[in-house]
């Protein structure tokens, strides 16, 4: 019991503090390739969203790339929106309960938002030590 | 799927990160700056804030009374001075006391 405690607290500081650059990346490349290849073949072709999905994609790698720590903090937040938006576009098409893999935007927009929260402690970090 | 539909979810979409992305920074300094609050405001730090000040206090009364046992030595020392001194005086008049006596 006192193990398995120690793991979660484990996963918990993990999932809080550590480094998130590698997911920031797998946001972004499913955001720019991923979910504009999947919706057009599930919901069908919507080009204004797409673009806007895939700018969001797009914007989340330039970001990771440039090591800007604020607007990384900004385009996860803009990727957790933009996954969430997905998750609606699926639940407006009325296909959300057709098959579960569909509530994976949903997973990706939670780790979406571990990514904004883990920034935005390492931004307050910085603040302090400066 | 209709082109407002798009329109409609792409604003709301970036309106509410825009608005999600504020909240939640402001959110987080405030809870961040509670937090550092509540540690100096804590039992433990008070406490230790409170023997820092009582060692200072010590540390300024040692040094004062340190600084006033070098002055008493001094004195000590002027006053055995003057005793030696009005000791051999005391000899010297006593002698001259008895001279003048037998005369």
């Amino acid at each position: 019991m006192t193990k398995l405690t120690s793991l979660l607290k484990k996963i918990r500081e993990i999932y809080l503090y550590s480094d998130s650059q590698p997911t920031e990346i797998t946001l972004g490349v499913c955001l720019s390739v991923l979910a504009p290849v999947v919706t057009t073949i599930e919901i069908g072709f919507m080009p204004i969203f797409l673009l806007f999905i895939m700018f969001t994609g797009v914007f989340q790698l330039y970001c990771v790339g440039n090591e800007d720590l604020k607007c990384r903090m900004r385009a996860a937040t803009l990727s957790m929106s933009a996954y969430l938006a997905v998750f609606l576009m699926y639940v407006i098409k009325g296909t959300i309960f057709v098959s579960p893999t569909h509530w994976g935007w949903f997973v990706l927009a939670f780790s979406s938002w571990g990514v904004f929260k883990r920034l935005n402690t390492e931004f307050l970090h910085r603040q302090k030590r400066s | 799927m209709d082109s407002w539909i798009q329109i409609l979810v792409t604003v709301v979409t970036v309106a509410g990160s825009g608005a999600a992305f504020q909240f939640y920074t402001n959110r987080m300094k405030l809870k961040a700056e509670l937090d550092k609050d509540i540690v100096q405001n804590s039992d433990g730090v008070q406490y230790r804030d409170d023997l820092k000040n009582r060692v200072r206090n010590l540390e300024s009364l040692l040094a004062q009374s340190a600084d006033e046992k070098d002055e008493l030595r001094t004195k000590i020392l002027q006053l055995t001075e003057e005793v030696s001194t009005l000791r051999v005086k005391v000899e010297y008049l006593e002698k001259e006391n008895q001279l003048l006596k037998m005369r």
